[in-house]
């Protein structure tokens, strides 16, 4: 089997979990989850250092889910991955479940308790400056959404990381163009977000393709090699991916008749 | 005690005893957001790369200290008091929700200062107080205040440390040992719970006039220390307390609560008023006579709270 396809099983496999962990919560982030998930999985099964039988490794890399609304992508991989058994799918949203309604560090392997936007890439930041101090040689992966973009404490952290010339710090926007009441743009105007990246002081790649496993790890292994500056990868994504009727409507949360006529469209389509 | 009440900031207290851990201890470092003085200054001369500037981006501190926390750094944030609140909802997510030892104190806490309604901070008790897993300390002068420092570096959670900002009475002649609960002065009438800048006031209303009253000061606001709180109501039945806070929020409100469900007995509070303080020139006089908590305040709410 050639890595692609070996790519393509475990994306139908964490597509399949994160369908499993929906029809569990009864409602969901799925928009943001389906769109994240091939980054997702280029960092935790091809790019980070990660250990899921020891998930507090020091010399791990650190990989933030700041927009963790994004969480049953992330428990997907992460139970896909082996740092839990998929048995704890069941238990989303459940009260004191060790899966909540946003990626938290109960989860193992999550390094970082979000839901308020913003926040990720600046602890990202203090992660990274960290590193640098403990002299490390570990990386630190931020995985933002675009309209998370809209606030102002992401570019007091891009200038934080630029200002100190955190190498050691990825950051991914995963541009799949909607916030919660409709287009990013519309809602408030992002463009020129590369531009906007770039004049930050950050090495800024875009892809057009953000649902593509091989070319986000050909793009994590391209910013490898530069050192000196922060690394940005905007990639071009689909929110809902892979669920048609939800792509069309470009849903934020699910739940009910909706979320079960997703369910099964994605199940059928997945056989 | 300090008889000769000489005048020390709070600040420089503060400066003093983090440089003294910062030189012992390799994991200490300091936050700023376009902030700090001394201690700022030793980072910078000393150990530059334990200094972690931000730039004027408070929010982008907050959460860059609860980092540095969670991989084991011993991260100490100055800023204006006033923009705690500004940090709100980066403190509870990114340092009090994980419980992340970040030792956070703001200055220009009080009436006085001369940033006007902006800057003059009387309810940063209230909303520090209101997080999950915080510590509140509020040190009476610049000998407490490095006690205080002290107590938080020894802390495996998060706190905040209340600091006025202009040059204050010392009570005290050198580090007092730490105790959540001090009596300075005991009495049978009622007894008069203070703290911050007001331990002096209330002392010096004591010597004015001769009142058989219990003095205690409250440095930990939270957790309160409620056992002793409760003790020293039952054995004087009346309760004065005095803050230069708001009276929403702070240690008034919250000795009122405490007692109310415990045993419930008069109380006086002599806070702040609900409002924005204006600005104060440092030289003013007569400053807590303009805001309603001076010697004279508690010496009229004692004699209200014995009649």
């Amino acid at each position: 089997m050639n890595k692609d396809s070996s790519f393509d099983n475990i994306i139908s496999a964490c597509r399949s979990n994160i369908l499993d962990i929906l029809d569990a919560g009864k409602i969901g982030h799925a928009g943001g989850s389906l769109s994240v998930l091939e980054t997702l999985v280029a960092l935790y099964f091809e790019i980070a250092k990660i250990n899921p039988k020891d998930p507090k490794w020091e010399d791990r890399d650190r990989i933030v889910l700041s927009k963790s609304h994004a969480c049953e992508a992330m428990y997907a991989v992460l139970g896909e991955k082996g740092f839990f058994p998929k048995e704890k799918f069941k238990e989303f949203l459940q009260f004191n479940s060790m899966l909540q309604g946003h990626v938290e560090i109960c989860t193992p392997g999550a390094e970082y308790s979000g839901g308020s936007l913003g926040q990720g890439i600046s602890f990202a930041c203090g992660l990274a400056y960290s590193a640098k101090l403990k002299k490390k040689k570990h990386k630190v992966f931020c995985i933002l959404g675009d309209g998370e973009c809209h606030e102002g404490e992401v570019w007091e952290a891009a200038m934080f990381a630029s200002h100190y010339k955190l190498d050691n710090l990825y950051a991914v926007v995963d541009q799949n163009h909607y916030c919660t009441l409709g287009n990013v743009d519309d809602i408030m105007n992002l463009e020129p977000l590369e531009d906007k990246w770039k004049s930050f002081g950050w090495e800024t790649i875009y892809e057009k393709d953000g649902n593509n496993v091989t070319n986000m790890i050909n793009n994590f292994k391209k910013l490898e090699k530069i050192s000196g500056k922060p690394k940005c990868i905007i990639a071009n994504t689909i929110k809902n991916n892979g669920i048609p009727s939800w792509e069309k409507e470009h849903n934020h949360l699910v739940s009910g008749k909706k979320l079960s006529n997703g369910l099964e469209e994605g199940r059928k389509l997945l056989k | 005690m300090n008889e000769n009440h000489e005048l020390k900031r709070m600040r420089e207290g503060y400066g003093d005893a983090v440089i003294d851990l910062a030189q012992k201890n390799e994991k200490v470092v300091f936050v700023g957001a376009d902030s700090g003085g001394h201690e700022r200054k030793w980072f910078f001369e000393n150990s530059r790369e334990r200094l972690i500037e931000t730039g004027i981006a408070e929010a982008n501190s907050a959460v860059i200290a609860g980092a540095l926390a969670s991989e084991g750094f011993m991260p100490f944030v100055l800023n204006f008091a006033y923009l705690y609140a500004r940090m709100y909802n980066q403190i509870s997510q990114s340092i009090a929700e994980d419980n992340y030892p970040v030792r956070m104190a703001g200055y220009y806490a009080g009436v006085w200062g001369f940033g006007g309604r902006s800057h003059n901070c009387i309810n940063d008790l209230a909303f520090m107080r209101a997080l999950p897993n915080f510590n509140v300390f509020a040190p009476s002068d610049y000998w407490e205040t490095k006690t205080l420092v002290k107590k938080v570096a020894a802390l495996d959670a998060p706190s905040y440390i209340r600091l006025s900002g202009v040059s204050t009475p010392t009570v005290y002649d050198s580090e007092p040992e730490f105790l959540p609960f001090r009596k300075h002065k005991d009495g049978n009438d009622c007894t008069i719970f203070c703290h911050g800048t007001m331990l002096h006031e209330t002392l010096q209303a004591c010597q004015e006039e001769k009142m058989n009253v219990s003095v205690v000061n409250i440095p930990q606001i939270k957790p309160l220390p409620k056992e002793e709180i409760i003790r020293e109501a039952k054995a004087t039945g009346g309760a004065v307390v005095v803050e230069e806070h708001s009276y929403i929020g702070g240690l008034a409100e919250s000795i009122s609560s405490l007692l109310s469900e415990n045993y419930p007995i008069p109380i006086k509070k002599v806070c702040v008023n609900d409002i924005f303080p204006v600005s104060v020139r440092m030289e003013e006089q007569n400053v807590y006579e303009k805001f309603g908590i001076s010697t004279r305040h508690i010496k009229e709410a004692v004699k209200s709270i014995i009649n």
